[in-house]
């Protein structure tokens, strides 16, 4: 193994780890930071996948942007004692078991198939990004604005006080 | 040994735990924390996919999903505050108004 194969592999871990707080801790906060130390370990290994400014975007809006706003959100709501919600119901464990069997059945066609060798790919730095993304990706670009736009239209529009009605 | 088959095994796990939240979590916060997981999995194996297939498109497409991972987080938040207000809770299973009988 090189020195990155092994460097990826412990950032795989530390996203591992983040997952794992996510499904399992009881305090909102506590799964908010394995939240983040989940989105700032796949960032590195953007970086070592060679997407660099995908990376930065990924630690700029994911953990700069939604874990502050998963955060602000527990702080409104004043969430302060443990959560008991996890529910391992019959119907959450036939659920569970369907899940394992198509996601292990992924698994294997994965393993089955002729996946091409790994190799690294073109470096995707912000010049032939948007390069790409303003001549032949436009319209899912431009759709991407659009769908933003009438998100924060939305997002306003439910969030306030209804006093109204 | 395939540095692609295991990367992408790695982007399949991390989907699965993101399901396993939403699947076994019954607060609609958490239950949101799984869906930016598996979001991110999906990016990640993209990103993956590129590099082997040699191209840029996979990269696009990622960005493209952290818009809509953005907009999707910010509808969901502003629904949970207002779940919250509601009933003083967010867990899904009091919210069952719609159910016939």
């Amino acid at each position: 193994m090189t020195l990155t194969a092994v460097i990826f592999t412990i950032f795989a871990l530390l996203g591992l780890w983040g997952a794992l707080v996510v499904l399992f801790a009881k305090r909102p906060v506590y799964n908010a930071l394995g939240l983040l130390l989940n989105f700032v370990s796949l960032a590195a290994m953007y970086i070592m996948l060679n997407a660099p400014f995908l990376g930065v975007i990924q630690i700029i809006v994911y953990s700069g942007a939604i874990v502050v706003f998963f955060l602000f959100v527990i702080m409104i709501l004043n969430l302060r004692d443990p959560l008991t919600d996890m529910d391992l119901s019959f119907k959450g464990l036939a659920a569970f078991i369907m899940m394992i069997a198509t996601l292990s059945l992924l698994g294997v066609y994965l393993y089955v198939i002729k996946l091409p060798s790994w190799k690294l790919g073109p470096e995707g730095s912000p010049a032939r990004l948007g390069e790409l993304l303003l001549t032949d990706y436009l319209i899912p670009f431009e759709l991407a604005s659009l769908l933003l736009l009438v998100a924060i239209v939305i997002a306003v529009v439910i969030g306030k006080k209804g006093e109204e009605q | 040994m395939n540095y692609t088959y295991w990367i992408l095994m790695l982007a399949l796990l991390y989907f699965s735990i993101g399901a396993l939240v939403v699947l076994f979590r019954r607060n609609a916060l958490i239950m949101l924390m799984g869906l930016e997981l598996m979001l991110n999995s999906a990016n990640f194996a993209l990103i993956t996919v590129g590099n082997v297939v040699d191209s840029l498109e996979g990269q696009v497409f990622a960005l493209v999903i952290l818009a809509i991972a953005a907009a999707e987080v910010a509808l969901g938040l502003a629904i949970v505050i207002n779940l919250y207000r509601l009933r003083g809770s967010a867990n899904i299973d009091e919210f069952n108004s719609l159910k016939s009988d």
